[in-house]
């Protein structure tokens, strides 16, 4: 399989761009557990160490760990890595994950380009079983069709039915209500999210058991993405908080966020088809609360109503203009 | 109403108490059980997490007449043996050993009730000695009296070299006795022993059973070069006086259908060794769940320990006579999911290292010659973290990296082609029509 960084441009995927911006500002609200200083990044920096290079720079975030498990070009990615400061560590997610420190405070984004797998699965709970309150975890994974790989199928067989789900999965992974609609189009983002959000709880309540009551955590879930650069993407994100630092979440405020969503429901990321001119237009009545206050001039209203929500997160398109 | 009648007597016999008591303890188990009473008197004598045991030795002999142990393990005084050592149960007061592995007050009695009708312990500690002997059919017969008594009580200096247990059991049971004559039984329980304390003996104590000098089992992990195992610690409780620390060491030793799987470790008794069982995450009953597939003899490289360690060793995940696994405890649900992860990618290198072998061969696969030349075996115990699993991704390969491809098609179909290219064998057509394809659509260039 080539990798996905000989492929795709990260910096030219617009809604990866605004996803990025929008999981930088709930970061920042992680303030209320420590210092951001204090916090480490863990991802999967690839070769352009995009989400490493906007949290040490908007964060301040100086324990930076890219993981990537491309050894063949280790050279090409030390070349890449833009600051002393960043830790790659070679090896997949699953080798590297468990090793680390995890009585450290992290910020953890395993940003996979694969479809849910059993194998993502695993890397979600090694974290949800190690954190400590006030680390936070995002997940993304690609949306198109889940795959089943292992290895000794003659060649990967598309999942379309719960069986298909639970031969690949395993029963305890398997939702009891998996319809074959819930693994096609955007439902299957929702179903993704959800199957990883059990592992999450899964993994949490095989060690609360062993907890006293103060110490119990509990994952709450502050926002989901799903979008389309190219193919369909998700993520969920959401903070570890114990029992006696509830407070210290709700303070984070969090649930202000115009993205913040803890339910199943996600934001789609749709970045609008407008010209800079379009855009400088719009720009002139934000911010707005209100969208029938938006003054769109020939602009079609959707697009519109769109920009008004994501002007912050986009990315900026004036270099395009001639 | 006089008092008497308000009071049933529920007072049990002392033979009904005696055969309850050994009931249900192997016999195995039992000497077991006096070896932890020599090692718990050891760790009191050098405490510490990593004691030095030189110079300090149990000694075991047993045959179809009796039962001997003795040790130098610092011995135990006459105010202990009075008190508690021959109390049933652990009475609420009584001090406890730091990082004991013996049991909760029942041990030694119940060994020697188990043993034989006869008994006798010795013991001297700096400052005194003193002796009992016990005929257990006279002291069955005198109901009511539960004392033991003191042979001989002296009080004195007495030398290092004096120092110690000694306990002798004779009038063995008759099966004891048929038992204890068996050589078949003497090797498993030495196996036992051996295997049990082997943390002991590797910190220097010395145990000889019947004669022999028993030696601490290897559990070795491969490291070096860019193999390294996963190792992770941590604390549970260490917000107080008595935290248990957990070890966790997972990696690769040798093809090894035997010695493959999890070893727990619990104050430096082996509880667990080899498991493959589902109490470790092995063998689940869904395949898939918890990504950890069956045992296999692929997976006979695979080693793990998980060495926990506490003063206080009721927080250990050990049942309550510390001689296996209670799943239930706190511990354990903390530590178990650490080790799925552990065996998880230990087994992802074992996947990988038997693709390299089938298909480069044994002697050729590039990653099984790596790990051969790089590493060196090392004492499980002398890995010490955190660090995260490790093997050489990009061993070097004679040659550019190959992929085989298989696939079948109709045998005239092959044998005509045999013909056209003039070869001799299915596999030669496939790679020679390769070859003409490549180069037909632009060879290296493309």
């Amino acid at each position: 399989m080539t990798a996905s960084y000989r492929i795709i441009d990260y910096s030219l995927r617009p809604a990866k761009f605004a996803e990025r911006k929008m999981l930088s500002e709930i970061f920042s609200r992680l303030k209320v557990f420590a210092s951001l200083e204090s916090y480490r990044y863990i991802g999967f920096g690839s070769i352009w160490f995009s989400d490493c290079i906007l949290f040490h720079k908007a964060l301040g975030v100086e324990d930076v760990i890219s993981i990537e498990k491309e050894q063949a070009h280790k050279a090409r990615f030390e070349f890449n890595k833009p600051y002393k400061g960043i830790r790659l560590m070679m090896g997949s997610a699953a080798d590297v994950l468990p090793g680390l420190d995890w009585a450290h405070r992290s910020i953890v984004w395993l940003d996979y380009d694969d479809p849910l797998n059993p194998g993502i699965l695993d890397d979600v709970r090694t974290v949800a079983t190690r954190a400590t309150s006030g680390t936070v975890l995002a997940v993304s994974v690609q949306a198109e069709g889940l795959v089943d790989k292992r290895p000794h199928l003659e060649e990967p067989l598309e999942i379309t039915s719960a069986q298909g789900f639970r031969d690949c999965f395993g029963d305890a992974r398997t939702p009891q209500d998996l319809e074959p609609a819930g693994l096609r189009g955007w439902s299957l983002s929702k179903t993704s999210r959800r199957i990883i959000r059990d592992e999450i709880d899964a993994g949490l309540h095989s060690v609360n058991a062993g907890r006293n009551p103060g110490q119990v955590l509990r994952f709450n879930q502050i926002s989901a993405f799903e979008y389309a650069d190219g193919a369909k993407m998700t993520t969920i994100v959401g903070v570890f908080v114990d029992h006696g630092q509830n407070g210290h979440f709700e303070a984070a405020g969090f649930r202000t966020l115009p993205f913040f969503r803890d339910g199943d429901e996600a934001l789609r990321v749709k970045v609008p088809m407008l010209t800079p001119r379009e855009m400088r237009h719009l720009d002139r009545s934000l911010p707005c609360n209100d969208s029938g206050q938006l003054d769109l001039g020939p602009i079609p209203e959707a697009d519109g109503k769109h920009y008004a929500k994501l002007y912050r997160y986009l990315p900026n398109f004036a270099s395009f203009e001639q | 109403m006089p008092n008497e009648e308000l009071h049933i007597d529920a007072m049990p016999t002392k033979a009904f108490f005696v055969d309850m008591l050994v009931r249900d303890i192997p016999l195995e188990r039992a000497v077991l059980d006096l070896v932890d009473n020599c090692i718990d008197g050891a760790k009191r004598m050098r405490p510490g997490e990593e004691p030095d045991f030189h110079g300090l030795n149990v000694s075991v002999h047993l045959d179809g007449d009796g039962f001997e142990i003795a040790d130098n393990c610092g011995g135990f005084d006459v105010e202990t043996a009075r008190n508690y050592a021959f109390r049933f149960g652990r009475p609420e007061k009584a001090a406890s050993t730091d990082y004991s592995i013996g049991q909760f007050g029942v041990g030694m009695k119940r060994a020697l009730f188990k043993f034989g009708r006869y008994f006798e312990v010795h013991s001297t500690t700096t400052k005194q000695r003193w002796s009992m002997h016990v005929d257990v059919d006279t002291w069955e017969r005198d109901e009511g009296n539960w004392y033991f008594d003191f042979a001989n009580v002296e009080e004195g200096q007495f030398a290092d070299a004096e120092v110690g247990t000694r306990i002798i059991v004779k009038r063995l049971r008759p099966e004891v006795s048929r038992q204890f004559a068996s050589e078949h039984f003497k090797r498993q329980l030495s196996e036992m022993i051996r295997s049990h304390q082997r943390q002991f003996l590797a910190f220097g104590l010395a145990i000889d059973f019947g004669g022999l000098h028993l030696t601490n089992t290897d559990l070795r992990i491969r490291s070096g070069g860019q193999f390294n195992p996963a190792i992770e610690e941590f604390a549970v409780d260490d917000d107080t006086d008595a935290p248990v620390n957990v070890r966790i060491v997972a990696g690769i030793s040798e093809s090894s259908p035997t010695a493959a799987g999890w070893y727990v470790i619990c104050n430096g008794r082996v509880i667990l060794s080899a498991d493959r069982s589902e109490s470790t995450g092995w063998n689940s009953v869904a395949e898939q769940k918890d990504g950890i597939p069956k045992y296999h003899n692929q997976y006979a490289r695979f080693r793990g320990a998980v060495f926990f360690s506490c003063r206080d060793s009721k927080k250990l995940p050990w049942n309550t006579t510390k001689t296996g696994l209670d799943a239930s405890t706190t511990v354990w649900q903390l530590t178990f999911p650490k080790m799925l992860d552990h065996t998880r990618t230990v087994i992802n290198f074992l996947n990988a290292l038997d693709n390299s072998i089938e298909e480069y061969g044994a002697k050729a696969s590039p990653l099984l010659v790596a790990l051969n030349k790089e590493t060196l075996a090392k004492e499980v115990e002398k890995f010490r973290g955190p660090a995260s699993f490790s093997w050489n991704r990009t061993p070097q390969v004679p040659g550019p990296k190959t992929i085989k491809i298989q696939y079948s098609r109709e045998e005239t179909k092959i044998q005509s082609l045999m013909t056209a290219l003039g070869v001799t064998s299915a596999k030669a057509v496939g790679e020679k029509t390769f070859d003409i394809i490549f180069e037909e659509q632009g060879g290296e260039d493309q």
